[in-house]
């Protein structure tokens, strides 16, 4: 007993602490939300979440495990079929001023240059005229494409295009930040370069950001909260808080340990749902290649 | 500078066969009369004015009905594509008069308007306005949804929306449309100018024929196939090859 106490307080893994917040003293909450599609896939499955005012939560988890429908309930781009979303008390009906998303996908406007990008938003958002050009040269340089403000983008390569429309999110400054796997398409150097732009960002502004990734280094870097999903239905199956002072070094031992345990708890999801539903497996396969 | 070569060689040969054939004696060459007949013909047109005339009175209807058109098939394709009342009322209407050649217009339009450029310009925007329309509907239904989300969540909203996202989105289908309708335009015009006198090149093909001048009749047919060229290849596919350039819909070098 006491020797398993001294293991567990000798490993980082006391760093990790589950998340206990009530729906009072959240910013976001969501609450018994499921979601069915059209085509009768359980995306979601009485998710429970409480999210606090600039908290930086990291939702980690298996292809397919409901993330980005998390993520685009949140926004309110998807209506749940079940359970409710609010913010700040108030039901989300919808896209509002106090969110944005940031697309899996660059979704940058095609026929606009890169700084007319980010000047158009700019302008959506009510940014006056004067502040917009000077704004957005400055989210342009610090996502490092100076230089590239007048190219269309489809001049840009994928990479670009992402760092693009992340200076698109940053500069808009809204009081919550939806990203889904904004820097999966990023090469490894470049890459931490954006973590620590979004983090710097982070931890000057009051900002509440809700990080989607596959990536469980990436999370521990980021994040205060990391929550784990599992798919089939999709579910959360961990919750924790992450005790560890920021800026983190990416060397840090602790993370390593950290970051095991979090595979393994990825991997438990992915391999937990397989078990559990032998039976559905070779139907929902059949069904799924008949709707390619 | 190879297919110009080629296109300039189809050229020649056919005007070269013209002409043999014109020579030939087969047909009295009042009635079928050689290419060097039908340039001076259209030369003299043109040095007396009164081919530049008929080409002015033409375009100038052709012009303001087809503003018209632009002003209202624009306007009315996005509506069909974004409220849902005129995509359930107004675009069976829409589909059913399209069905409608637009000439068939001109009885109606000489009773309701009478004998002059009313009626015309009536006929040539029924033959035109649908046809863009139903491009910009096309055009806007095809835009990435993806792009349309965005907007939502910067909270683009209102006249930015239209402007800014729907229309710029949905412009490589627009422009496809305008130059859709512009064909559809041309040949109403003509179509109302051959029926009914009024000035024009339609004018002037009628009057070839009442006089018997045949070389006439082809002159002015040649003009009408340059306008139509010229307008078709060197203005809208400049402006339609510019406009996927740039949305980035086509490969770049
Ligand atoms: N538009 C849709 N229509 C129908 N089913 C969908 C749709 N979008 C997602 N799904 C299904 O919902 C489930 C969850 O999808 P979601 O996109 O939320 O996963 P994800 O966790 O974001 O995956 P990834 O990490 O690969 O992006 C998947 O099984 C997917 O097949
Ligand atoms: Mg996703």
């Amino acid at each position: 007993m006491f020797r398993a106490l001294l293991a567990r307080w000798k490993s980082s893994l006391r760093l990790f602490e589950p998340a206990q917040v009530s729906s009072q003293r959240a910013q976001i909450s969501v609450s018994a939300l499921g979601h069915r599609y059209a085509n009768k896939v359980v995306a979601l499955k009485d998710v429970n979440l409480n999210i606090r005012a600039g908290e930086f939560v990291c939702l980690l988890g298996p292809s397919g495990c409901g993330k980005s429908t998390l993520l685009y309930a949140l926004a309110g781009h998807v209506v749940p079929t079940g359970g409710t979303v609010s913010i700040e008390g108030k039901p989300i009906r919808g896209p509002g001023p106090d969110r944005l998303l940031m697309f899996q996908e660059a979704a940058l406007f095609p026929w606009m240059t890169v700084l007319g990008n980010l000047k158009f938003a700019l302008a959506a958002r009510g940014v006056p005229r004067a502040e917009r050009e000077p704004r957005a040269r400055e989210f342009i340089r610090r996502v490092q494409l100076s230089g590239f403000e007048d190219t269309l983008p489809h001049e840009l390569s994928g990479g670009m295009k992402m760092r693009a429309s992340l200076a698109r999110a940053l500069a808009v400054d809204s009081s919550v930040l939806l990203m889904d796997e904004p820097f999966g398409s990023l090469d490894a150097q470049t890459r931490v370069h954006m973590q620590e732009l979004l983090q710097s960002i982070w931890l000057r502004s009051s900002k509440t950001v809700v990080f989607v990734t596959h990536d469980v280094h990436e999370a521990l870097m980021l994040s205060t909260r990391v929550v784990v999903m599992a798919p089939r239905p999709g579910r959360i199956v961990k919750d924790l808080e992450v005790h560890l002072a920021m800026p983190r070094s990416g060397e840090d031992p602790r993370l390593s340990e950290m970051a095991r345990y979090l595979r393994r708890l990825m991997r438990e999801a992915e391999g937990g749902a397989r078990g559990a539903l032998p039976p559905h497996r070779p139907r929902a396969d059949s069904e799924a290649g008949l709707r390619h | 500078m190879k297919r110009w070569a080629r296109k300039l060689g189809m050229l020649v040969l056919l005007l070269v066969v013209w002409e043999a054939v014109a020579r030939l004696g087969l047909w009295s060459p009042h009635l079928f009369p050689g290419p060097v007949k039908v340039a001076r013909s259209l030369h003299a047109l043109a040095a007396d004015g009164r081919l530049g005339a008929a080409v002015l009175r033409s375009l100038g209807r052709l012009g303001r009905a087809y503003l018209i058109s632009v002003g209202t098939g624009i306007p009315l394709g996005l509506a069909i594509a974004r409220l849902s009342f005129f995509r359930d009322a107004v675009k069976p209407v829409v589909m059913g008069l399209q069905a409608l050649p637009s000439i068939c217009w001109l009885p109606l339009a000489l009773l309701w308007f009478g004998l002059n450029d009313s009626a015309i310009l009536f006929v040539v925007v029924m033959g035109s306005v649908l046809s863009i329309a139903i491009a910009t509907e096309d055009g806007v239904n095809g835009i990435d949804p993806q792009l349309i989300r965005v907007a939502h969540t910067l909270g683009v909203r209102g006249p930015r929306f239209s402007f800014g996202v729907l229309i710029p989105a949905a412009l490589p289908g627009i422009v496809t449309g305008l130059k859709l309708g512009w064909s559809f335009a041309w040949r109403a015009l003509l179509a109302g100018e051959l029926l009914f006198v009024s000035g024009g090149l339609g004018q002037l093909l009628t009057l070839g024929r009442e006089l018997m001048d045949v070389p006439q009749v082809m002159a002015v047919m040649v003009a009408i196939i340059a306008i139509g060229i010229f307008v078709d290849r060197v203005f809208f596919q400049t402006v339609e090859r510019r406009v996927r350039r740039r949305w980035g819909l086509l490969p770049s070098m």
